[in-house]
Parts: structure tokens; C-alpha cells; sequence
């Protein structure tokens, strides 16, 4: 299933939003570091769905590589978050 | 002439197969590496999680050290070049043979950028004396992303090499499916920067 070339240019455009948006919650907003770092690694798990679901087809996949990058995502986002949080 | 009626089966082929669901861009046996090498990374964000959480403070003092710019710029430009390595297949599977090699040529140049930025970014840390021995956020630092300029490295000599074979004339199957594989291994090393420059840079 080949994307349009429109739906490329919108995740650009998402992506890049995404990437100055963090940006700007890390190093402008001055909020805590306990929502701050949860926000930025959130938006990052969003910007790699973006990536697999748009630039790497995922809907293409068979299954269990579906579910791997899902656990994958999911995973990388828990544990940094929840080691930062304890720390 | 025969190489080229063998591309368009094999991208014809592919077509079919992805309309059907459940089949992989590319080699099988590439995408065994993909899901090893996304592990490996998994693994290291895991450890550099867990020292962080021992000694956050150090860990912060080199973060802070760091200048987000370089990541920001570095972020722009990887996310930038996977756009135009999904529109470059888009292309070639098209056939639009000329439309596709200006895009791999553009995706092949800005990963020569994110190499360029990231090795001024390593001269200042050197230059500021962070080197592997300073800390451990700085080991952390330069194995991280160290190993992910190796993996751009690689992704930009296969991407050249396509790119060259195509202009040359040389449309095989194979040719098609290391573009496939390609493409995938560098939306791989995009996804993985999403996460080491939030970890890395960001993340307080």
C-alpha cells in the first residue's frame, strides 16, 4: 500500500510540529521536571507511530512485527519514564 | 530492457501482496536485523535509564552540557530525510525513475548533514573535555550516539550505492528490495533518534 504523497508531507509537517513543541515544553515553559520529562518521551512514542504507521507502512506488516514495534514503543516510552520518575 | 520489465514485476508483485496485508517491504531476513537491532537500542535506553535513576544529578550536569540546538537541528533533519526516503520509494515504484533518484541524492545529503552536525557537536564536547571517562551520562552519550552515526553511516553507503546503480541503469529485483530494505533501515535509525534526543537532551 504505497502512501499518497500528501499523507508524507502531513507527517512531515506532524513531526516536525511535534519536535518544537517539546522543544519549546522543555527548554521555554518551566514546568517540573515530573510532567516535563513524561511529556517530551510521550511525544516522542507519538512522532515513532507516526514514523511506522506512515514512512514504514506498518499496515503492511505481518502481525507479530506489528506487535513487536507496538511492545517496542510502549516499552521504551514506560521505562524511561518510570525510571525517571523514580529517580 | 529485461532488468527493467524484472522491476516492474517485482514492484507490480509487491503492490498485490501489500493490498493483501501481512507482507514485508524487503527482505524477510533483513527485518530479523531490524527487530535486533531495535532490541539492542531497547536494551541501552533500558541501562541508561537505570544508572541514571542511581545518580540523577550527574546525569543532569551532563545533560545541561549539552547544546539542544545540535539535537534540534539533528531532529529536523532525520525526520526530514525519511520524508524524502518514503517519497523516494513512493517514486520508484511509480517508475518515475528521475523523481526518485533526486530524492534519494536529497535523503543521501542530509544524512551527510546529520553526520557533519553531529561530529562539530562531538568537537565542542571534546573541546569542553567531555570525553567517554568524564562521566557516565558522557559514556552513555557518545556509545549512544555513536552507534546510531554508525547505523546512519551504513544507511547512507547502501542508500548511495542504490541510488548509483539506479542512475546507471541497473533495475534488478535485487535492486528493488535493498531500496526496500533500505528505506526501512533508515526509518529504523529515524526512529530511533526519536527517542535518544528526548532521553539524551530533553528529559530533566
Amino acid at each position: 500500500m504505497l502512501q499518497t504523497s500528501q499523507a508524507l508531507r502531513r507527517a512531515w509537517v506532524g513531526l516536525v510540529a511535534i519536535t518544537v513543541l517539546s522543544l519549546a515544553v522543555a527548554e521555554l515553559s518551566g514546568i517540573s521536571a515530573g510532567v516535563e520529562t513524561p511529556f517530551v518521551i510521550v511525544a516522542a512514542a507519538v512522532k515513532g507511530r507516526i514514523i511506522l504507521v506512515r514512512y514504514m507502512v506498518e499496515r503492511s506488516f505481518p502481525l507479530w512485527l506489528r506487535c513487536y514495534f507496538s511492545v517496542w514503543l510502549v516499552g521504551c516510552a514506560t521505562v524511561i519514564i518510570g525510571f525517571h520518575l523514580i529517580s | 530492457m529485461d532488468r527493467v520489465h524484472q522491476l516492474t514485476d517485482t514492484t507490480t508483485s509487491a503492490d498485490n501482496q501489500d493490498s493483501q496485508g501481512g507482507s514485508l517491504p524487503g527482505d524477510v531476513g533483513f527485518w530479523t536485523f531490524i527487530v535486533a537491532d531495535a532490541s539492542l537500542f531497547a536494551l541501552l535506553f533500558f541501562q541508561f535509564s537505570l544508572d541514571r535513576s542511581s545518580r540523577p544529578a550527574v546525569f543532569d550536569e551532563g545533560r545541561r552540557d549539552l547544546m539542544v540546538f545540535f539535537g534540534t537541528a539533528n531532529t529536523l533533519v532525520l525526520v526530514t530525510s525519511s520524508w524524502l526516503m518514503a517519497a523516494a520509494v513512493r517514486a520508484m515504484r511509480r517508475h518515475s525513475v528521475r523523481t526518485g533518484l533526486r530524492l534519494i541524492a536529497g535523503t543521501a545529503a542530509l544524512g551527510l548533514v546529520f553526520m557533519a552536525v553531529k561530529i562539530c557537536e562531538y568537537g565542542l564536547a571534546l573541546r569542553s573535555g567531555h570525553t567517554v571517562s568524564t562521566s557516565p551520562f558522557f559514556m552513555y552519550y557518545f556509545m549512544i550516539t555513536g552507534i546510531h552515526l554508525i547505523h546512519l553511516l551504513i544507511a547512507v553507503v547502501v542508500v548511495v550505492v542504490v541510488g548509483l546503480r539506479l542512475r546507471a541503469g541497473i533495475r534488478s529485483p535485487l535492486d528493488s528490495t535493498v531500496l526496500e530494505c533500505g528505506a526501512a533501515y533508515w526509518h529504523l535509525v529515524d526512529l530511533l533518534w526519536m527517542f535518544i534526543f528526548p532521553m539524551l537532551y530533553l528529559a530533566r
